[in-house]
Parts: C-alpha cells; sequence; structure tokens
C-alpha cells in the first residue's frame, strides 16, 4: 500500500467533518484540499488594518509544503513552510480575496477566505442620576441600568450601507448570550448595571446573515460608588454646582441653604421619593422638608458658628445605596460676632 | 425769707442747668443712635433705588460685585479722581460747570455722585469712563450664566445668573453696559448668537430644565431708557443638551423620551422643527460649527471611553473614538481637531490636523475644552493648562465642582508642533471654564469655573 492510499480514508473523513470549502480539486487525492482551511487573526476585520492569515491542515503538514499565497490574484509571497500572511485591509465596502496553494509530495490543495471589514462602537451611558446641566457621563452603580447602543458601519461590495434591519446583533455579557435582546436590527439594548464594586464584559457581535461580513465591539463596564456632595444653594444664584464644599468650608452667610447631590445614584431626581436622606446638624438629627428633602437651610444666628453637617443617604429598595458624608461649615458673619465667654453650648436653629 | 428764696432761686436754676444738661445728653444721644440705625439700614440697603436705574449696569452686577473696576493698572483715572475730590470741591465743579474744582467735569457721572442714591435716570448708553482695560480684564466678579460674542466684534454679551439680567462689555474700552432688564431668576446657563440673541436655561420647581431663547426689544421699554427686554420663546422642557449656530440664529437641541432621545433643528422661536439624528442615549456634547457641521461627542468621564461623530444626513460618521475621558475640539473650515483623554490621573492633549494624519500628543496636560481655536490660516490654538491636575479623576471632579485648578494660558501652534506660555499679569488662580475668541481673534473670554466671573484676555498687541 501506497503512502498516498494510506492517508485517504483520513482525508476523506476529515472533509466530512470540517464540510466542504472552495477548493480546488486535487489530483489523485480527491477531497484532501478541504483538510487545508484559512483562518484570520484578528477574528473581526476592521478597515486599514493589518490582519494576518494563516494556513492550516489536518492532514498535510504545512510547514513542510511550498505555499503561495496571493491576494486578489496577486502573488504576495511563495516558499516552503510559509504558512501565514499579513496585509491590510481595504476600506469599508471592499473585499479582499485571499488564496494559498500548497503543494507537497503527496498532495497539491488550495485554500481561499475573502476578507471585507466592517466596523461597530459600542457606546454605553448609564441612567443613574446626575443632576441638571451635568456635562459629564453618567456612570452605573448597583441598581441602576446600561443603556447601549452598537452603531455598526456595514458596506456592501456597491459602497451601500447595510440597514440595520439586515444586520443580526448577538449580545454577551461576561461570555452569556442575552437572547432576549439580541437578533435582527437590536442594535439597543438595555441591561441591569453590575453589582456593587464588579464589573461586566460586555460585547455584541455583528453580522449580516450570511457572515460574509460580521464586526465585534466589547465594553468593560464597572459599578461605582454613588458620589454624594454638597452644594450651597443660594438665593440668588441656586445652587452652585460649580463650587463643591469640601469638608471644611467658611461662607460668609448668616444663614444658607445647603443641597445634597447624589452623582450616580439609583434615582431620577435628587429628590427622589426612594431616597432617605438623614440629616444632622452637631449631632442633633434635623427634620427634613419632605418636598424637598436634600435640602437643609442653616440658621447660624446665636450659635458657634460653626456646623458640622453630617448626612447619610439609603434607599428605600436598593441596599447597595449607603452614603454618607461629613461637612464643617463656618459661618463667618457669626464667627466675626461671637462672644469669646460665651459657652460652646448653643445649638444651631436648621430652618425647616 | 430771704435766704429760702435765694436757695429756692438756686435750686430752681440748678434744676434748669440740670434738665438742659440732661435734655442736650438726650439729643446727643439720640442723635448718635439715629446715626447708627441709619447706617445699619443703609447696609442694609433700605431705601436704596433699584439698582438697574443708577448706572448703566445695575442689577447684581453692581450689588453684589461693587462698581465695574478693572484690575491693577487699568483701575478708572475718573473714578480715583472723583473719589478723592471732596464734596465741596465737587460741588464747586459742579455749579461751574466744570471750571473750579475738580480737574474734569462729566455731566453725567457728577450729579448722580452727589446724589444721595445716585441719579434717577437709567440709560443704557452711558458708559462708565475708564481706561483701556489690562491684558486680563475681569469683566464681572458676580457669577455668570453664560458669555458670547456678538456682532463679528469682541463686545461681550453676558447673562447674569442671578437675575438673567444681559450685559455688555466692550474689551476695548472697558465699558459695560446694561441691554436687558427681563428678569430670569436663577439662570443656570445662557449662550448667544451672534446677532445677540440669547438663550436662557434655569431649573423649573418640578427640577425640569427650562430654555428660553429671545432677542432684546426695545420697542417695549420706557422712552427714557433704552434698557431692553428680552422677547421670546419658551421651549418644551426637559432639553437636556442644546447648542446655537454661530452664524445662523438656529438652535438643535436633545431631547429623550426616556427610551431614545432625538436631535431637532429649530429656529430662534422653536419653529421649522427638523429631526436631524435619533440616539438611544442621551448624553451627548454638540459641536455645531460655523461651517455647518454638526459634531456630536458622548459627555466625558474619567477611563470610560468615549466616541465623536459626525452627523451628515442623519448618519453617524465617527471622527474620533474609543478613547477614555474623550473630550473634543473641532475647528470650523477645517478637518484639524484637538482632542483630550483621561486615564488613571493622566490627561493628554492631542492634535489631527487631518482625518488621516497621525495623532500628535502635545507636551501640555489639559482638556481640550480649555482650548479654543484661533480664526485664521494658520492652526493655532489657544488653551488654559492647569498647574497641577489635582486629582486622577479629573474629569469627573471637575464636572462636579470639586477639582479647581490654576491654569496659565499657552498658544500652540498646531502646524509647527510648538507650545508657548503665555505671560499673564495675574495672581487670582483662575480655572478657565467654556472659553470663547472673538472673531478677530483679538480677544479670549472666558468664566472662572471657581466662581464664574468673567474674564477676557488679550491676545492680540
Amino acid at each position: 500500500m501506497t503512502s498516498a492510499m494510506r492517508v485517504l480514508p483520513i482525508a476523506v473523513a476529515l472533509c466530512a467533518i470540517v464540510g466542504a470549502l472552495p477548493a480546488l480539486a486535487q489530483q489523485g487525492i480527491p477531497g484532501i484540499d478541504s483538510s487545508v482551511v484559512l483562518r484570520m487573526e484578528p477574528k473581526y476585520a476592521t478597515p486599514a488594518t493589518k490582519v494576518r492569515v494563516y494556513l492550516q491542515s489536518t492532514v498535510i503538514d504545512v510547514s513542510l509544503a511550498s505555499t503561495t499565497w496571493r491576494v486578489n490574484d496577486k502573488v504576495t509571497a511563495q516558499g516552503f513552510g510559509v504558512n501565514s500572511i499579513e496585509f491590510t485591509t481595504g476600506s469599508l465596502g471592499t473585499q479582499s480575496v485571499i488564496t494559498a496553494e500548497i503543494e507537497t509530495d503527496l498532495a497539491q490543495a488550495r485554500a481561499r477566505i475573502e476578507v471585507a471589514p466592517a466596523e461597530v462602537d459600542l457606546l454605553w451611558e448609564s441612567d443613574a442620576f446626575t443632576p441638571p446641566f451635568y456635562r459629564g457621563r453618567s456612570i452605573p452603580s448597583a441598581g441602576t441600568s446600561v443603556r447601549m447602543q452598537a452603531m455598526p458601519r456595514f458596506k456592501d461590495t456597491n459602497g451601500k450601507d447595510i440597514p440595520l434591519s439586515n444586520l443580526i446583533f448577538t449580545w454577551r455579557r461576561n461570555g452569556a448570550p442575552l437572547l432576549s435582546i439580541s437578533g435582527p436590527g437590536k442594535s439597543g439594548a438595555t441591561i441591569p448595571a453590575p453589582y456593587l464594586y464588579g464589573t461586566d464584559t460586555i460585547e455584541v457581535e455583528v453580522a449580516t446573515s450570511d457572515y460574509t461580513l460580521a464586526a465585534h465591539a466589547i465594553a468593560r463596564i464597572a459599578s461605582i460608588e454613588p458620589r454624594l456632595m454638597l452644594y450651597k444653594d443660594h438665593p440668588l444664584f441656586g445652587t452652585m454646582y460649580f463650587e463643591a464644599l469640601g469638608a471644611r468650608t467658611t461662607v460668609p452667610d448668616e444663614e444658607l441653604s445647603f443641597v445634597a447631590v447624589p452623582y450616580f445614584a439609583d434615582a431620577a431626581s435628587a429628590n427622589d421619593r426612594s431616597l432617605i436622606y438623614d440629616w444632622s446638624v452637631n449631632g442633633s438629627p434635623v427634620a427634613v422638608n419632605p418636598m424637598r428633602p436634600s435640602m437643609i437651610t442653616i440658621d447660624a444666628a446665636h450659635s458657634t458658628g460653626i456646623a458640622s453637617i453630617e448626612l447619610g443617604l439609603t434607599h428605600i429598595t436598593n441596599f447597595f445605596l449607603k452614603k454618607s458624608g461629613v461637612w464643617i461649615v463656618s459661618f463667618a458673619s457669626v464667627l466675626e460676632s461671637v462672644d469669646p465667654f460665651r459657652g460652646t453650648e448653643d445649638p444651631f436653629r436648621p430652618v425647616e | 425769707m430771704r435766704t429760702v428764696i435765694r436757695i429756692m432761686k438756686f435750686l430752681l436754676a440748678a434744676i434748669i442747668v440740670i434738665a438742659l444738661g440732661a435734655l442736650g445728653g438726650w439729643y446727643f444721644f439720640l442723635k448718635g443712635e439715629s446715626a447708627a440705625t441709619r447706617s445699619i439700614d443703609a447696609a442694609r440697603g433700605l431705601g436704596v433705588n433699584i439698582p438697574s436705574v443708577q448706572n448703566p449696569t445695575g442689577s447684581t452686577y453692581t450689588n453684589t460685585g461693587g462698581p465695574f473696576t478693572p484690575l491693577g493698572s487699568a483701575t478708572s483715572a475718573a473714578q480715583t479722581q472723583a473719589e478723592r475730590a471732596g464734596l465741596l470741591l465737587r460741588l464747586a465743579n459742579l455749579l461751574t460747570l466744570g471750571r473750579w474744582g475738580a480737574g474734569t467735569f462729566n455731566i453725567g457721572a457728577g450729579i448722580t455722585e452727589l446724589l444721595p442714591f445716585g441719579g434717577g435716570g437709567g440709560n443704557a448708553t452711558t458708559t462708565i469712563p475708564v481706561s483701556l482695560p489690562p491684558q486680563l480684564w475681569r469683566v464681572s466678579p458676580t457669577p455668570s450664566a453664560g458669555i458670547g460674542f456678538v456682532g463679528g466684534t469682541p463686545t461681550l454679551y453676558f447673562a447674569e445668573r442671578s437675575t438673567g439680567n444681559i450685559l455688555s462689555a466692550d474689551p476695548l474700552t472697558g465699558t459695560v453696559t446694561r441691554v436687558t432688564n427681563t428678569l430670569f431668576p436663577k439662570t443656570y446657563e445662557a449662550l448667544f448668537a451672534r446677532d445677540g440673541g440669547a438663550l436662557l436655561r434655569g431649573i423649573s420647581e418640578t427640577g425640569s430644565i427650562t430654555t428660553f431663547t429671545g432677542m432684546a426689544s426695545t420697542s417695549a421699554a420706557s422712552a427714557t431708557s433704552s434698557v431692553a427686554t428680552l422677547m421670546g420663546t419658551t421651549f418644551p422642557t426637559g432639553i437636556a443638551s442644546i447648542a446655537v449656530h454661530p452664524t445662523l440664529r438656529s438652535v438643535l437641541y436633545i431631547v429623550s423620551d426616556g427610551t431614545s432621545s432625538v436631535g431637532v433643528r429649530a429656529s430662534w422661536g422653536d419653529a421649522e422643527r427638523k429631526k436631524i439624528f435619533t440616539s438611544r442615549l442621551n448624553n451627548w456634547k454638540i459641536h455645531w460649527l460655523a461651517d455647518g457641521r454638526l459634531i456630536l461627542a458622548q459627555y466625558a468621564a474619567d477611563s470610560v471611553a468615549g466616541h465623536a461623530y459626525e452627523i451628515k444626513n442623519g448618519v453617524f460618521i465617527p471622527v474620533v473614538g474609543d478613547m477614555p475621558g474623550l473630550m473634543i475640539l473641532p475647528r470650523t473650515q477645517s478637518s484639524a481637531m484637538l482632542y483630550s483623554t483621561s486615564q488613571g490621573g493622566a490627561v493628554r492633549l492631542f492634535a489631527q490636523v487631518s482625518p488621516t494624519a497621525t495623532p500628535v500628543e502635545l507636551p501640555i496636560r489639559t482638556i481640550a475644552e480649555k482650548c479654543v481655536w484661533l480664526p485664521g490660516a494658520g492652526l493655532v490654538a489657544y488653551c488654559a493648562v492647569p498647574r497641577e491636575i489635582p486629582t486622577r479623576t479629573y474629569v469627573n471632579d471637575r464636572f462636579q465642582g470639586a477639582a479647581p485648578t490654576s491654569d496659565t494660558w499657552w498658544r500652540v501652534d498646531v502646524s509647527a508642533g510648538t507650545v508657548e506660555q503665555l505671560p499673564t499679569p495675574n495672581d487670582q488662580p483662575l480655572d478657565v471654564f467654556s472659553p470663547l475668541v472673538s472673531d478677530g481673534g483679538t480677544h479670549v473670554a472666558f468664566l472662572n469655573a471657581r466662581d464664574m466671573s468673567i474674564w477676557v484676555l488679550r491676545i492680540s498687541e
């Protein structure tokens, strides 16, 4: 039995498993060509980027074979052991055809792959609370949701954009497919934010129905703790979002209102009814205005002029939300007139 | 008997003297108390006329910020002289129409200065005589809602945050005049069209964002004053983001229904609405350039990838993307762009002269929103650069008012790849926010994010 005859049954069996690929029939050993495949890295080609195409075979030792590589019918590489080539993809709407012809003493085979670049961006933001006129991104915290949008750029070979409805979107979260939000035309999705301090890897794969065009995007989305900030609520200027109060602040006023802003909290507004504000001033609890619980007004007259404002913030149902803050505010006009021999037991009078 | 009568006379005289003394003491006591009461009342503003009729600016611009006084060497010579001149000198100067007494005579300033609470006739065209402002001029110390150059000149319009009143500042003469007196309390954001149209934004009682566009109209103003009324249109509430076209009187805004957002272009009166784009996301910053290009950039956050797109016929065409903490500054009539990134406490600024060119990292550490492109042929930008990036999450902290910086101005020649620090004669820390450049490229106006005061930097000599 010749060596070719020994290889034949194995090649035929592998061909049945791998399936048919466009190939040139090999003389003498029918079907061996289908044992040769081309694999691309990265898996998803984007425009004007370098990709590497590898030749693989389960039957033929490609490192010992003479290989001729062609890109769009032009020979780009040739020789023994040349089992991969690198080339640069074209722009959107173009297609590159890469062929590899291998030849050994025992067999000849040809493999072909078509590379058509496509792109997709994965954009996201959270529905967590940010105050009006906040110009930064809303970042998710536990209990909030993440809105995502895939922005594919797919063109056919005529240069026309492929409509979203003709594209199949497959969403995955930490590798697991999200079937309910995947499907044709489903370019947007809303999913729960990761748990506290957690990070989710969200992937979206976009492809045409025949899979001739495919793209992929990935985003790592982390949940953060909401951030509690305190601002002056000035009678003339409104909430002074541009000047957050530090741990120690001096204000020129005798009476002033303050507003707490729970950035990235699971709430629709700062005065969301699901938020529970627990205010105290110099250790004494303060009843909040039920219509505006995020605000407190302090009248420092007849006091020491120094207020330690403490705030605890919790959520009715979201037990991950638990923040607190302490701000020491000195009321300068009161400090200037304070009697140094007077006791320091004078309480502040929060105005209700 | 005579002795008794004498004693009685002495007693009577003594009683009279004591009574007179007591009355005198009481008189001086009451006088002192009255003076104290008057001073307290004056300090509280009792009896003070409405500020808007005292001077060209009025309102909280004067109340809370005091009269206009440029910093440094530009302190008004006329003002200083008037302050130094005594009452008699000024009175003599007034009676002799300036021939005697104080060296100069200003009929507008002279009379009102002598009146107890200023003059009664408001006139928006009256100017406070000052010398040329310094290179770095603090236009207004009070918090402002926004600024805008109008009329193709360095004239700067700004809206008071407290009243929504619009005032005009001329960086060439250092004068500040009132434009409108229509009250829009607690205006949080103001944008201006080149023709002077104003867009004011605030927060309603329910917490929604309100938007109003208008033009100063003198038809409703009184005959004795050219201070105008802001007449216009109230937009639907809930507009998340809005931009004014630099030359056309048009707006482009984003409204959301909770599941998706729509970009709408409309006229100044919110007519002729046209849907420009739709998106599932809401956090978009709009860059609407004078050449008509519309570029959307995702709101930035530290270490979070951002993307920017140009919108053409409703299609999102990528400009730059997948950059952490991305902020962009596109340039009109050019494909050049500045963009910045922020990740792990590292803030980096890049320049890209064309879409296909390789971005070049600039040797200054700042965000693109602190820069302005200079008009003209060259690719020159002015950037405010923090002396120190105060936190590792600078972008987030900045938006939350928790990372004030102290900036210096730099000139960036993108074509030549050079940067040069400008000498800025000011010791006050400035955290540059929302900078704008005048059409002629002579002045850069900005807000100081520390207190939202308004500043103008003269960049041409």
